[in-house]
């Protein structure tokens, strides 16, 4: 019997997994559900067990596994296959990465091996030292704002509380960002374990997993990664025998992008309108029912296994600066090979874009790249050397966000991308602050009127003044960044405006 | 589906955090939309007013106050679809079907809309039909599955 191991990922389901599984099925395979590679491009991937080696192909279609099947007893004849990749491990999208975070995403079936050994390893540790360790690493938020991991956990910490929380943002609402989903489909149990890590250091019981509803399959994933947890004690009371208890539970969104905001998160989570709190107090003092409350994306709590097995200084020894340890960018939008790129901080977009990513799908030319989600700046040509840090991005005026880069060929008009940008803000606004609720639909008029304005030069200086308005008086990021793309497309694509 | 089969299905949530958005979801996954009777139970049950719950369910973009179609296509709008050319695929579908998007179908058997971001953004354009995600969407295909 050949073993084969086939994405189950959404990448997957949405290019025909489930009639490749069919004739999986078919044919005899003993198939195994896994997650993705990371190579989207070639989903659904399938990987299929010769002696020691794992031989993948893709994009592999039903009517290819038959020819899979009679090839699979032959080196020679397994290479003749017209969707023969070989080993994923020697190819160039791959070998190149650091994978840390997604060290075990595609390897093998969801909870096929139920073991938090990193969690088991660290249970006898102060929890202080454990948070000191995370400082040493340099961690930051890998959600998009960047903050230092290790002060959230403090505070939350040494708050004095009956009750403390751990919640994870799994709201991934930026576009061109698929790294939480992909976690959450492929590994559930690295997230599930950072969480009782988490818990453990900063003394908290409980931990909420705000998913967005756009993703099923990662909610699916998520409650039979927990129930495997529950069922080997992993999660629940007295996990390995310590006195520590911590239990997780999935909170599913109803459509509301505004709610990856924390405080929008939080109120969602007790069952209001997702409208933002006003900061201070923070979360990590009063977030949750007013309790301590760690906020943090998928990525910042799946890194701390992984970070911990390395150590912190290692961790601290990846990247530059201080933007230390790993980030699974997200290559998205027109290019040819897009995926998942797990690297150190300190690449530049450009080998991203041309070397990973092997430049536009549609083969024209390149023109604008935007960084960081629908809050992210855009980016020509001129800046794709820049390098991938915090602070290196901030000097040209953009962010990293959540790791997604949005690839454009030249057929992207930019006035349009920037009346997009007020119109999303426009829909997704919580409306609690004046700036932002009538703001984004004063900009998305002003970028509709230059089309044929009369008079441009007045009406840009208008979009400039909004953008001012917006960015120094909106009470949360949504209404403040917006302006990010829109001044970044008037500032390097002047002409689109003409 | 009775009001004290309604009471039953919406009473669990109660216990859990952020009870009401779970009732909310329970009430659309069985009955399909929120209508007045159903935001007063919900709020009967969780001792609000049918104000506070009109404004949740007002709130978020999945929860509906009216029957919706059996089908469902939803288009992906975001950044990175559009850069593979989502206004494209939206501007044909428009014209074959002679409507602007979002509508219902003619036969009033679909409900097509926006979606932002599906997440599966290197092979857009994205679509979901029913909930089923479909990759590198072309009009041919989307509307050969109305």
């Amino acid at each position: 019997m050949t073993t084969v191991y086939l994405s189950n990922d959404s990448f997957a389901y949405a290019n025909g997994y489930e009639n490749v599984k069919r004739a999986c099925i078919n044919v005899g395979f003993e198939y195994v559900d896994v997650g993705s590679r990371g190579l989207a491009w070639l989903e659904p991937l399938i990987e299929l067990e010769h002696g020691q080696d794992r031989i993948a192909f893709g994009p592999i279609a039903a009517d290819e596994v038959t020819a899979l099947k009679e090839a699979a007893n032959s080196a020679v004849t397994l290479k003749s296959h017209p969707k023969y990749i070989g080993q994923i491990e020697a190819n160039e999208f791959f070998n190149r990465q650091t994978r840390l975070v997604f060290r075990n995403a595609g390897i093998e079936a969801i909870g096929a091996t139920p073991t938090f050994n990193t969690l088991k390893a660290n249970l006898d540790r102060d929890p202080h030292a454990l948070i000191d360790e995370l400082e040493t690493s340099g961690l930051r938020g890998r959600g998009g704002a960047g903050f230092p991991a290790h002060i959230k956990w403090r505070t939350v910490a040494n708050t004095v509380a009956d009750q403390r929380y751990i919640v994870c943002n799994a709201d991934e609402g930026d576009s061109g960002t698929f790294s939480d989903r992909m976690l959450m489909e492929g590994d559930p149990m690295s997230l599930l374990e950072g969480m009782a890590i988490a818990g453990y250091a900063c003394g908290a019981s409980r931990g909420y997993i705000y998913l967005r509803s756009e993703y099923p399959l990662a909610h699916e994933s998520l409650n039979n990664a927990i129930s495997i947890s529950y069922k080997n004690n992993l999660l629940g009371e007295k996990i390995f025998g310590s006195e520590f208890s911590f239990d997780v539970e999935v909170f599913l969104g109803a459509g509301a992008y505004i709610c990856g905001e924390e405080t929008s998160l939080l109120e969602s989570l007790e069952g209001r309108r997702g409208q933002i709190r006003v900061k201070p107090p923070l979360p990590a003092i009063a977030g949750l029912y007013q309790k301590p409350t760690l906020v943090h994306n998928v990525i910042t709590l799946a890194s701390v296994p992984s970070l911990l097995d390395l150590g912190g200084e290692n961790y601290a020894e990846l990247g530059i600066g201080r933007s230390t340890g790993t980030i699974p960018f997200q290559l998205a939008g027109n290019v040819k090979h897009g995926g998942l790129i797990e690297l150190p901080f300190g690449h530049t977009v450009r080998e991203l874009i041309e070397e990973f990513g092997g430049g536009t799908r549609s083969g024209r030319p390149f023109r604008a790249a935007q960084i960081g989600g629908p809050l992210g700046a855009y980016l020509s040509d001129a800046e794709l050397d820049t390098r991938l840090t915090y602070e290196d991005m901030q000097g040209i005026g953009a962010g990293i966000g959540h790791g997604g880069i949005v690839v454009f060929d030249e057929t992207v008009d930019l006035r349009e991308q920037s009346e997009y940008a007020f119109e999303f803000c426009e829909i997704e606004s919580c409306g609690k602050c004046t700036p932002c609720r009538i703001g984004s639909v004063r900009g998305k008029e002003l970028m509709q009127r230059l089309r044929q304005s009369t008079n441009k030069d007045a009406d840009i200086q208008l979009v400039k003044e909004l953008c001012d308005v917006m960015e120094h008086a909106s009470l949360c990021q949504m209404g403040g960044m917006t302006p990010i793309p829109v001044r970044s497309a008037l500032e390097r694509f002047p002409e689109d405006f003409r | 589906m009775s009001e004290t089969e309604l009471r039953e299905l919406i009473k669990p949530c109660l216990k859990l955090a952020g009870g009401i958005i779970h009732a909310c979801h329970a009430v659309m996954d069985s009955i399909g939309y929120i209508d007045r009777d159903s935001k007063r139970i919900i709020a009967d049950v969780f001792n609000l007013s049918i104000a506070e719950v009109s404004g949740i369910v007002s709130f978020y973009h999945d929860f509906k106050t009216e029957p919706q179609p059996p089908k469902q296509l939803r288009i992906c709008m975001a950044e990175a679809c559009q850069a593979n050319q989502a206004r494209k695929l939206v501007a044909a579908i428009e014209q074959n079907l002679h409507t602007k998007i979002p509508c219902h179908t003619a036969n009033g058997e679909t409900a097509i809309g926006f979606t932002y971001c599906l997440g599966i953004c290197p092979n857009g354009p994205a679509v979901t039909i029913d909930g089923k995600l479909l990759a590198n969407a072309s009009a041919t295909e989307v509307l050969a599955n109305l």
